[in-house]
């Protein structure tokens, strides 16, 4: 502190000058191109940290890609405490929340994503990242369950900066006593609170969507005018503005979202966000959702029976659907979405532009597919997906 | 003070101007080419993974690996990971330091966010962890326990007033080299080197040294010469 106070006094802002020409000196970005510099390179950008340079980690890495053994050398980032409290802590950060901020505090959701990502202890093998929409598991800190209608022991291991591991922070089955209904962190209290709470529990889908399928709802909607909109539901004016003007405001814009979105939504018609808690009441619709009348003729939701309307023109494509287009719950929804070729091709995106540093481009739709392809026949292995994006010859070239 | 002031100025913009050609000259993407592969990367389990490479496609030519700032949070765990502190303390002050400075900080790790505020957090959190680096080591006896700071004496003698006597340049000359291995990894160039002993020679500029400051003095070239390297933007970027 002392140093910083003496920063800002006057008498040394010539110290400041001079200490900002030796940064300038330094502004040169280094390329990779020793094993030491490739082993860090590849360290970092897996885990999250720069090490030391005389870390024998960075010895071990550099040792591994001395003898080509790049898979063993990924292995050896993967397998620490900064990839699981770094790295992908910020991976998951972002998906937490509505603003998708990065600096947020530890939450269950990101709690969830780094837990599901350790090794299983009793199978010795990679739980997949599909458990993330449709498992039946939360976490446990130190043993204790987290409480419900607060964050209050995750704040404080993250102030306290706690090192999360396999021994610390544990899985446990079922997500909640009583609760038929888990979707992974779907339901986990972070996701409820920020999607669930007020509103009417479309924005469920929408980040649903946003977060594990890469698509806003404006990319996904289906303006088709012939196409029905049976499901949706009272709350949404047909006329908005009213007139000739707010009818084609409805049937061009508002039915070509709502269409799709309301026939989701019923997915979490009996979930809901009070007092700080999530809440299911099953057998009945949350009060929310059929509030509101703009007009009477409008879909009523009566159970969590959904529909998945986005199964036509170009979302045939976007999505790659397989399995039930239709389904009751948000396990059946969370199900819906793992099994869609876009999961795994998001997962891919994410990872890549996490480790990459930037996004793919259209000219490398097949390395995508391929990497999404990989991501599948490793059971949806986020340590794997990893390795296998930062081996990727278009990412870091350590094999060069 | 209206002229040292203009003069930080003018360097910062230089030194963002330098941070802006050299980050944003990026990537490339271009097509590759090729299919799935043989390679054998593992299924995905903790198990043994072999083989030289994961997904089998050529890279293209002419790709250039995409350089990035590291993300707020991972900036500040590595400086104190490779700084090797280990005062929980220290490390304490670090934090409260960062948590009022984190904001500025790149937040994704994407170089447009790269600007004046990021450098002037990055170089606030790094002065807060040379300081630590630097009680860490005057707490030493010098010689090889001292990861940096050998042959600099902290605790200098009443009567050492001349000011090759207080810092030599060899000692800072090894000092710096040591720095620049912890935070960017390689050793520093003969350029580097000279602009050391500028940085010690300017910090002493218009400075009487006497019994009253030279034991400050010297702290103060450790701190400051270590955070023009951690600060920079080589250490910034991962």
């Amino acid at each position: 502190m002392g140093f910083i106070k003496k920063l800002l006094s006057e008498s040394v802002v010539m110290k400041v000058v001079n200490l900002i020409a030796i940064a300038a000196s330094f502004s040169h970005i280094a390329s990779a191109e020793t094993n030491v510099e490739k082993a860090q390179l590849l360290y970092s950008r897996i885990a999250g940290v720069k090490l030391s340079y005389s870390s024998p980690l960075l010895k071990q890495i550099s040792d591994k890609i001395l003898q080509k053994n790049y898979a063993e050398a990924a292995e050896l980032a993967l397998n620490t405490d900064d990839f699981y409290n770094v790295s992908l802590f910020q991976y998951f950060a972002p998906l937490s929340t509505r603003s998708e901020a990065n600096d947020v505090v530890l939450n269950d959701m990101i709690a969830m994503g780094i837990a599901n990502t350790f090794v299983d202890p009793s199978t010795k093998k990679d739980r997949p990242y599909t458990q993330l929409v449709n498992g039946n598991f939360t976490v446990l800190l130190n043993g204790a369950a987290l409480a419900l209608n607060n964050n209050t022991a995750l704040t404080n291991a993250y102030n306290n900066r706690i090192v999360l591991t396999p021994s610390n922070l544990t899985t446990t089955s079922p997500q909640r006593a009583n609760f038929p209904d888990a979707a992974g962190v779907l339901t986990s209290r972070q996701f409820m609170s920020e999607h669930a709470i007020a509103g009417t529990n479309r924005r469920m889908v929408h980040f649903a969507f946003r977060e594990f399928l890469c698509t806003d709802i404006k990319d996904w909607r289906d303006a088709d005018t012939t196409f029905s909109d049976d499901y949706v539901t009272r709350d949404v004016n047909r006329a908005p503005g009213g007139g000739m003007a707010g009818i084609n405001q409805y049937q061009t814009e508002c039915r070509a979202c709502h269409q799709m979105q309301d026939g989701l939504r019923n997915a979490f018609a009996f979930h809901d966000f009070v007092n700080g808690a999530p809440v299911y009441t099953p057998g009945t619709v949350v009060a929310k959702i059929n509030n509101n009348v703009e007009y009477a003729g409008g879909f009523v939701v009566t159970s969590d029976a959904w529909e998945n309307r986005a199964v036509r023109n170009a979302n045939v494509r976007r999505f790659g659907w397989s399995g039930a287009m239709k389904g009751n719950g948000a396990k059946s929804f969370g199900d819906m979405i793992s099994k869609s070729e876009r999961f795994a091709t998001c997962a891919v995106e994410r990872v890549f532009k996490h480790v990459c540093k930037r996004s793919l481009t259209s000219s490398e739709d097949s390395l995508k597919e391929i990497l999404a392809r990989k991501f599948q026949v490793d059971d949806y292995s986020l340590r794997g997906l990893f390795r296998e994006v930062a081996l990727s010859p278009s990412c870091l070239r350590i094999g060069e | 003070m209206k002229l040292a002031m203009i003069r930080t100025l003018v360097l910062v913009s230089v030194m963002i101007s330098a941070v802006g050609c050299k980050i944003t000259s990026k990537i490339a993407p271009t097509d590759f080419v090729g299919g799935m592969g043989s390679g054998n990367s593992g299924s995905g389990t903790s198990g043994s993974t072999n083989g030289s490479g994961s997904v089998g496609v050529i890279a293209p030519e002419g790709l250039k690996l995409s350089a990035a700032p590291q993300p707020f949070s991972s900036y500040v765990a590595s400086l104190i990971r490779q700084a090797g502190l280990s005062n929980q303390t220290a490390i304490n002050n670090i934090y409260t330091i960062y948590n009022a400075q984190k904001n500025q900080l790149p937040q994704r790790g994407e170089s447009s966010e790269i600007n004046a505020a990021a450098m002037a957090a990055a170089f606030v959190v790094a002065g807060q962890v040379c300081g630590a680096l630097r009680d860490q080591e005057a707490a030493l006896a010098d010689g090889a326990a001292r990861k940096v700071f050998r042959g600099v004496n902290f605790a200098p003698a009443a009567t050492v007033t001349d000011r090759n006597a207080l810092v030599d340049n060899d000692a800072i000359r090894m000092s710096g080299d040591a720095l620049t291995r912890m935070f960017l990894g390689r050793a520093a160039t003969t350029a580097e080197q000279t602009m050391f002993i500028q940085a010690k020679d300017e910090a002493l500029l218009g400075e009487t040294i006497s019994s009253a400051n030279n034991r400050k003095l010297v702290n103060d070239i450790a701190v400051t010469i270590c955070t023009g390297v951690a600060s920079s933007l080589e250490a910034l970027t991962m």
